[in-house]
């Protein structure tokens, strides 16, 4: 199974058992909640038409009476969520979730520009439906195994970890494209220490009023800067590169938080989603092993083929 | 900006083969279907930098700071003329980014457009200031989702000596910064837009619950 304190799913196609397709689904459906109910849909129903009209998103705004049922959509989303997240009809509520939440997302990108962070949890969603039949911890499998009256050791030996494979690569994709758009767009005159002081004291110029003390610290030390831009274009371009060569990706997804947390700090701006989505390529299921390794039941969930108790992994 | 015709297809289109992936996973052309879908449409509006839902351009920051700055700033201003910028807090969900856009865009709209969404704003502004001097500061509830963007935000001693608001003002800014990024040289403002805002029935505060 591998021993990184995450899992290269490139590197790592199976897994032994289905638990990490189902944690990784319980994440995505109760992270969706949670920014379903903070994100003050309310409050995008408020805004006058106007702004909706003259919008590059105007062709998902659906007139003024749609507006006044916002709350009713955010509701349905709710449910489909829920569903999703139980593994409950799932490709029913995969659907339902992601496409309800996209054009929530569409309209709430209107006033806000925090819309684009739904993206890659529609992904998610989508592709945990589409792959749902490796999905074997959901409700709908458990379900149908019971109709069946199967037993365990009638299923396939390995689990395709699909779903979360995606999801790796799309979340590396994404990284990669705010990498390349740098040079694509500004060349090499962004990885400069003087590129990133203007964009910092930009950022406070428009949206702040002192500059952050991270901020000034770091435009105080041209070294730290240099450090800076290179460091975020290695990480940005290099995870992709990494996970496809299958190396460990630990390191990077470290790097990139890291770039979160200064971002935070200099420019307080905070995509606190990211540190959701990494949590999708933690090896629960070796965690579960660790943590109660004699258990019959863990042993069940997290290797029931081999029925070895949490033992150091197989080799690949 | 992607023509409102392909918006429509590329959602249409994605929502489309997913559809089909999910109802039938099975059918190994619509798995494939899917895949190449998905994967093109990622790339295309990855590296072009266009937006057509869901997919996005995630050019962040793309461009190279650079010693001139242009940006937009809604304020709001009493009877007498003292203004204040607005704290995108009063009307969720807009943060301080999407504002300085929201600003840009009434600077350029005809007046009779703009002016619903200056109404708004100033009724909301109103709304949030009463909060604001009630609580000191307005905090998030704890359960919600940490925010994107912290930014500039209004406190009791920013709003002191401010009467009732009655104008919001677009100002166009532009300043100029010492190559090293370390100093604003030049700050020039120019108004932009202007919209006076009367209270109707003699009340600022707005229908909704604010």
């Amino acid at each position: 199974m591998g021993k990184g304190l995450l899992v290269n799913y490139v590197a790592s196609p199976t897994r032994e058992s289905a638990l990490n397709l189902a944690v990784g689904r319980v994440l995505l459906g109760l992270t969706a909640l949670w920014k379903l109910f903070s994100y003050e849909f309310d409050g995008v129903a408020q805004w006058p038409a106007a702004l909706f009209e003259t919008d590059r998103h105007a062709a998902f705004y659906l007139g003024e009476p749609h507006l006044a049922l916002l709350p009713g959509e955010v509701a349905l989303a709710a449910l489909a969520l829920v569903g999703f997240t139980l593994g409950l009809r799932l490709g029913l509520s995969s659907f339902a979730s992601a496409l309800l939440l996209a054009h929530l997302s569409a309209l709430h990108y209107v006033p806000s520009n925090a819309g684009s962070t739904w993206l890659p949890f529609i992904y998610g969603i989508v592709l945990f439906g589409v792959y749902r039949q490796h999905d074997r911890f959901s409700f709908d499998a458990w379900w149908a195994r019971r109709r069946r009256g199967a037993e365990s050791g009638s299923e396939p030996e390995l689990v395709d970890m699909a779903a979360l494979r995606w999801m790796l690569v799309v979340t590396a994709l994404i990284y990669v494209f705010t990498g390349v758009s740098k040079l694509l767009r500004s060349g090499l005159a962004w990885a400069t220490p003087e590129s990133l002081a203007l964009l910092l004291h930009h950022e406070t110029v428009m949206y702040l009023v002192d500059m952050p003390w991270a901020a000034q610290l770091l435009i105080d030390q041209p070294a730290a800067l240099w450090v800076s831009v290179i460091a975020t274009l290695v990480f940005e371009c290099g995870f992709l590169v990494a996970v496809l060569l299958r190396a460990p990706i630990l390191p990077w997804v470290l790097g990139l938080g890291t770039m979160h947390a200064l971002i935070w700090y200099t420019m307080q701006i905070f995509f606190f989603d990211q540190y959701l989505l990494y949590l999708l390529f933690v090896p629960w299921d070796r965690l579960l092993a660790r943590l109660a390794p004699a258990s019959d039941r863990v042993r069940r969930l997290t290797r029931p083929i081999s029925g070895r108790p949490g033992e150091t992994d197989a080799p690949e | 900006m992607v023509h409102p015709q392909t918006q429509l297809l590329v959602f249409v289109l994605f929502f489309g083969v997913s559809a089909l992936a999910i109802a039938v996973p099975r059918w190994r052309f619509a798995r494939r279907a899917f895949t190449w879908v998905f994967v093109t449409l990622l790339l295309w509006f990855g590296l072009t930098g266009d937006m057509a839902w869901p997919f996005f351009g995630w050019h962040l920051y793309a461009y190279e700071g650079k010693t001139d700055l242009t940006f937009y700033e809604v304020r709001l201003a009493d009877d007498a003329g003292r203004e204040l910028r607005l704290d995108a807090r009063a009307a969720p969900p807009t943060m301080s980014t999407p504002l300085t856009r929201i600003g840009d865009r009434m600077a350029h709209l005809e007046p009779e457009r703009a002016a619903p969404i200056a109404a708004f704003l100033v009724d909301r502004a109103g709304d949030y200031r009463q909060r604001v001097e009630r609580e000191g500061i307005a905090r998030r509830p704890w359960w919600q989702f940490p925010p994107h963007q912290s930014g500039y935000r209004w406190t009791r001693d920013r709003l002191t000596g401010l009467g009732p608001f009655r104008e919001l003002r677009v100002y166009r800014i532009e300043a100029t910064f010492s190559p090293d990024g370390r100093e604003v040289l030049e700050r020039r403002e120019q108004l932009a837009a202007r919209f006076v805002v009367t209270p109707e029935g003699g009340e600022e505060r707005g229908a909704g619950d604010g």
